[in-house]
């Protein structure tokens, strides 16, 4: 069987494992739905325009985060590499800002860029800047110095030693850090949505797992009955159930919390609630 | 002095500072070597003797410490296309073919030329080179002898006066090195350019050069300036040649 077959048979067996274990009553399904019936959702999503334009507002605000991260970490990773003074000037506050989670910032960006686009994009290119400015740093300094001396003696002028020595061969490494980039930018973007925002995927997520608890028949009181026979007799196995049923319990509460955190969020977008009431709500 | 020097080494040394707990290195000390037009001239000595220091200054990648580096009686300011290094270890761009590597002098603004020119220019000198059939490969796709005529190419491509030869030979197994050798001494006939060869092959060092300048270690100063009046091509077995590979030798032990 060639290759490219072979490829396809991983993911279909995933794709055939959901739908069976789905569909053979052994989960709650509405806990995980069949395959089947998840396409169908998709499908309605997709009708009814809810999930394009979600998709439309997300793809704007990562592809512009993005396309900043990769302006600006390329001319900062490269003139770091290039310039020992702006390696001096700006390697401390590059190291100082890359271990804070961009979330924590999101308040901040809020307060700076408003509830909407911008603060997104602000944090999206904040947080994928790091990886483009450090790949391009190492890609720039590790080039072969005999090439560029090469190009120095044919007689290439600082400004095309750049173009056409540095860049072509710093590119690979360059790529590599745009692609770790792209992936913070979906984790960064898909996180704002969710704690911070009114429409995008992640919004359309979270929105969708509010009314999960009911789909999946999670209600107050069954879940605390121990389990009996028709006679009325406990059945043994319930015993080593308890710690699940515990398990159970929890997870109940952590949805009530989030519909809290859900309901202040929405005080949040409709206008006035100040933060600190904000916060003191979730206790 | 001698006004007909192309390149000339007036006393020149070379001291690295130290610092951070390093002692300085002194690494040239009061070199004299010149080096007339449509010479063949190397430069041998031991690894570690500075010579590639010394091709890097008359390249203009550095400069030295005290005395003077000339090149047609003005002193080296920087690289400059009339002096044109050939590395040791290939250092030609990658990402480009042959052609567009041999090209690439031609695009520079500095010497920009007509496209047809540069066709015919890049083409004369693939054949001059004998790559014409690999005009589209990169250079990670020929062999270790032909990515070395490939910078030899490349070299030629902007018309220096001096041709920098940093051990060109030094990384290519026997055979395809006496093979260059041949080919270098053809390329030095057919283009009638000045050469300035490093190398710490002695046979090699005397099969070339028109003059060989002997270098002793640490720091590094001319031993001896010896001359080689033989008539080329010469052979390695011929008494005259095996009379100063002997004394070579001799200086350099």
């Amino acid at each position: 069987m060639p290759r490219y077959v072979l490829r396809w048979l991983s993911p279909l067996a995933v794709l055939l494992l959901w739908e069976l274990v789905g569909r053979s009553g052994l989960v709650n399904p509405g806990i995980l739905p069949p395959l089947s019936s998840a396409l169908a959702d998709l499908g309605h999503l997709v009708a009814n325009g809810e999930l394009p334009r979600a998709m439309a507002v997300s793809l704007y605000r990562i592809l512009s985060g993005f396309a900043i991260a990769t302006v600006v970490g390329v001319a900062l990773g490269a003139s770091m590499a290039r310039s020992p003074l702006c390696e001096a000037i700006l390697d401390p506050l590059v190291e100082l800002l890359r271990p804070i989670s961009p979330l924590a910032i999101l308040p901040l960006a809020i307060l700076w860029f408003g509830f909407y686009d911008a603060s997104k994009i602000f944090i999206i290119a904040l947080s994928a800047s790091f990886p483009i400015i450090l790949n391009t740093y190492a890609g720039v300094r590790g080039i072969e110095p005999s090439l560029v001396r090469a190009a120095q003696s044919l007689g290439a002028n600082r400004w095309e030693i750049s173009a056409t020595i540095i860049l072509p061969s710093s590119l690979p490494q360059i790529f590599t850090g745009l692609r770790l980039a792209w992936g913070v930018s979906l984790i960064v973007m898909v996180a704002a949505e969710m704690v911070g925002s009114s429409n995008g995927i992640g919004y359309l997520v979270l929105e969708a797992s509010t009314d999960l608890p009911q789909r999946a028949g999670l209600r107050r009181h069954h879940r605390h009955r121990p389990l009996r026979l028709s006679d009325g007799s406990r059945i043994p196995a319930a015993e080593a159930l308890a710690p699940a049923l515990a398990g159970m319990r929890r997870m109940k509460d952590w949805w009530g919390a989030k519909t809290l955190f859900r309901a202040k969020c929405r005080a949040l977008r409709h206008g006035s609630t100040p933060l600190r009431e904000k916060t003191t709500s979730m206790h | 002095m001698d006004e007909r020097d192309l390149v000339r080494l007036e006393r020149v040394s070379l001291t690295f500072p130290g610092g951070a707990g390093r002692a300085p290195v002194e690494v040239l000390r009061e070199v004299e070597i010149r080096v007339r037009p449509g010479e063949l001239v190397s430069i041998i000595g031991p690894s570690g003797c500075g010579k590639s220091t010394l091709l890097a200054m008359v390249a203009g990648y550095l400069h030295p410490s005290a005395g003077r580096v000339l090149f047609a009686g003005k002193p080296i300011r920087g690289p400059g296309r009339e002096r044109m290094m050939v590395f040791q270890q290939p250092a030609l761009f990658p990402w480009l073919t042959v052609a567009a590597n041999v090209a690439y002098g031609l695009t520079l603004r500095a010497n920009r030329r007509g496209d047809r020119d540069v066709a015919a220019t890049v083409a004369s000198l693939l054949a001059l080179t004998q790559l014409e059939d690999f005009a589209r490969h990169y250079p990670g796709e020929i062999s270790g002898g032909m990515r070395q005529r490939l910078e030899i190419a490349r070299a030629l491509a902007v018309d220096p006066e001096v041709l920098l030869m940093d051990e060109p030979l030094g990384a290519l197994d026997a055979l395809t090195r006496r093979r260059m050798q041949r080919e270098v001494l053809r390329l030095w006939a057919e283009t009638r350019k000045t050469i300035l060869f490093v190398t710490h092959d002695i046979d090699e060092a005397v099969l070339l050069s028109d003059r060989i300048y002997a270098m002793a270690p640490r720091p590094s100063r001319v031993r001896e300036a010896v001359e080689v009046a033989l008539p080329r091509p010469r052979d390695r077995d011929d008494r005259d040649v095996a009379r100063i590979s002997r004394h070579l030798a001799s200086l350099l032990e």
